[in-house]
């Protein structure tokens, strides 16, 4: 029993980190209708820009800003210019341009910085007691600033005119473009934020998990589970349901192998899914 | 998506199997011909193609589910595993029976198809796609929670020797090519007389257009599950032949890297044709191992084909060639009607295929 406060907190890190990756996705999912395959892969390069200018600037926190940036702005133009030309056309295009991307930037990833892990140490290395054990002061940073992001994202949507639009072009993109709204820098902005919550993500897990070219993959497998169960397009749901997946995930692990409560997670979201599928609707909600 | 005004009806058009005797006598001399030209470069070549065609025929059932039907499926990889293992675990419970095993193969495999006939029902669009790509990340993980039946990640090796595949040896001589060319040219056969039949024609309706076929009076959901049925019995049989040429199964056979591989060969030889998903996999197949005997890049490749693909080759190789040859015949005989109708037919298709949201709109 010694183990839940711990495992409650590992679920919490787990959690948070898959919730900005998963509320990207559903972000871009409730703006755009597309579904975003190489999201995993921004995971990986928030990890690799972190690793990189860490070696430049030596400063961890600004490493990780620097990281959020590059992976946002670049990360974001790329896929837009890989998605536009293709958004009037069929949603299977669009997914499979980003899994074409997604192949592209492993193994690019893999020639760049090989094949091999990169381990940082954490930039705070103190602990504190939890229970019976000592817990990494860092973790708890990661949870803080996760759902800082998530806060801030929440409130961007809820109050900021661009979040007002964002909202207003997933709802109705004819009548959003009528009423003024410029939806050609909305849709830009989604893409930007999308990849940077990716990237945040990645480059913050980066002394937890280390960072290798296929880090993305095990992250975007979970996360669309949890946007497909969160609703598609529903943020805040889908950073409800990534932290309760992360909790689900840890706890279950006590009693029974995480590869069973995988399969038991998978078969909850098919039947959540089969059941609620009838109504239909992608909007970025709140 | 007018109707249509020439000779013979649109869907006629669209099928890659011609109807005409002299059609089908050129398609018999392509199989004599495959029969026999590779026996003569000894046994490699014919093993290669061997390998080709088993995956063909997943990328034909692909092909049924999400070109024909406009069911985006990225689960066909399931069945196809599943099918597989099926056979590998009878093996280990000393069944050697062919046919038995035969028998097992299908059984499992339309089970798992099963599953996605029931998502057709109560799914469409984007929802069935990521209904489909859960179960088979479900299916991935299977054989890890089951380490003792399914033998975890080290993978099962069939037993029971030769009998297994009718004595068969895929390894030496021509015979288990011959059988699997037949077997193929049997699944192709069948699917062209399925998508010919009155039900065939039905379903492309309903994949072009749920909405109004709903309205004419179809049973959309009946005729989707007995779509997807048939294409789980095409991966199924490529399951069971690919166990039998290779006699070992693992995990990836399960999960999403080979419902994509079957989706990316039908999508480059031509999603709504019959003979394109066997040619994108021969195509693909040979190219990405030509590539990957020279370099470790394989991926890179695969991903840059794939944005080929999706950019300049929406309709496949078929389908450009297909288009190429009606406006040739049209710049003969002047039937430019015929050319425009066809051209907006495809644009209707490839519009239509997954979003079936916009279709309904442009139905109402």
């Amino acid at each position: 029993m010694h183990e839940i406060p711990v495992q409650l907190l590992n679920g919490l890190v787990v959690g948070s980190s898959l919730a900005l990756v998963a509320s990207g996705l559903a972000l871009l999912f409730g703006v755009l209708d597309i579904i975003n395959f190489a999201q995993g892969d921004y995971f990986m390069l928030g990890g690799y820009a972190l690793w990189l200018s860490l070696r430049f600037t030596g400063n961890f926190w600004l490493s990780m800003l620097i990281a959020a940036v590059v992976v946002g702005v670049a990360g974001g133009l790329l896929l837009m210019a890989i998605v536009w030309p293709l958004l009037d056309r069929s949603h299977a295009l669009v997914l499979l341009a980003t899994l074409g991307l997604s192949l592209i930037l492993e193994q690019l990833a893999t020639n760049f910085f090989g094949g091999d892990t990169k381990l940082i140490r954490p930039p705070i290395a103190a602990q504190i007691p939890v229970g019976t054990v000592h817990y990494p002061v860092y973790d708890l940073m990661i949870i803080a600033v996760g759902l800082l992001v998530l806060m801030g994202g929440f409130m961007f949507l809820k109050y900021a005119k661009y979040g007002i639009w964002l909202r207003a072009v997933a709802q109705n993109r004819t009548m959003a473009a009528a009423l003024g709204v410029p939806v050609p820098r909305v849709y830009a902005l989604a893409f930007i934020a999308s990849s940077a919550l990716a990237g945040i993500a990645g480059s913050m897990l980066v002394p937890v998990t280390s960072v290798y070219p296929t880090v993305g993959s095990d992250v975007i497998l979970r996360a669309f589970i949890v946007v497909v169960a969160g609703g598609l397009g529903n943020f805040r749901g889908a950073a409800l349901v990534a932290l309760l997946l992360g909790e689900v995930e840890a706890l279950g692990s006590i009693v029974i192998r995480p590869v069973e409560v995988e399969i038991l997670l998978f078969a909850l979201v098919i039947v959540l899914l089969v059941v609620r599928s009838r109504r239909q609707s992608a909007l970025v909600r709140l | 998506m007018t109707p249509s005004g020439g000779a013979r009806s649109p869907v006629a058009r669209i099928g890659a199997l011609p109807t005409g005797y002299a059609r089908a006598l050129i398609v018999l001399l392509i199989i004599a011909a495959f029969a026999i030209l590779p026996t003569a470069y000894g046994d490699y070549l014919p093993q290669q193609i061997t390998g080709y065609l088993v995956f063909g025929l997943l990328a034909l059932s692909v092909a049924l589910v999400a070109g024909f039907a406009r069911l985006l499926n990225l689960g066909v990889g399931a069945t196809f595993g599943v099918s597989a293992y099926a056979v590998a675990i009878a093996t280990q419970h000393h069944i050697f029976n062919p046919f038995l095993l035969f028998a097992a193969a299908i059984g499992c495999g339309l089970l798992v198809s099963g599953l996605f006939g029931v998502y057709s029902i109560v799914a469409s669009g984007i929802q069935y796609m990521m209904l489909t790509f859960l179960t088979t990340l479900a299916f991935f993980s299977l054989p890890l929670a089951l380490p003792k039946v399914m033998g975890g990640d080290n993978g099962l090796t069939v037993k029971g020797d030769l009998g297994v595949s009718f004595g068969l040896n895929p390894l030496l001589g021509n015979e288990f090519y011959w059988f699997v060319l037949a077997i193929t040219a049997l699944c192709a056969v069948l699917s062209w007389y399925v998508l010919d039949s009155q039900a065939g024609k039905a379903v492309r309706a309903m994949g072009r257009n749920p909405v109004r076929a709903a309205a004419m009076g179809y049973q959309v959901s009946t005729y989707r599950v007995a779509l997807t049925l048939f294409s789980g019995f095409i991966a199924s049989i490529a399951g069971w032949l690919y166990v039998l040429q290779n006699a070992f199964v693992f995990q990836d056979l399960l999960g999403i890297q080979n419902s994509l591989n079957g989706l990316l060969y039908a999508l480059i030889g031509g999603v709504d044709t019959i003979v394109g998903p066997l040619l994108g996999a021969g195509g693909l197949r040979f190219f990405i191992e030509s590539v990957s005997r020279h370099s470790t890049q394989s991926s890179l490749y695969i991903g840059a084909a794939l944005l080929l693909v999706v950019y300049f080759l929406p309709e496949g190789v078929l389908g450009l060639v297909r288009r190429g040859w009606r406006r040739l015949q049209a710049a003969r005989g002047g039937a430019v009607a015929a050319v425009t109708e066809e051209e907006a037919d495809t644009a209707a298709a490839e519009a239509a295929f997954v979003g079936f949201e916009a279709d309904d709109q442009r139905a109402l």
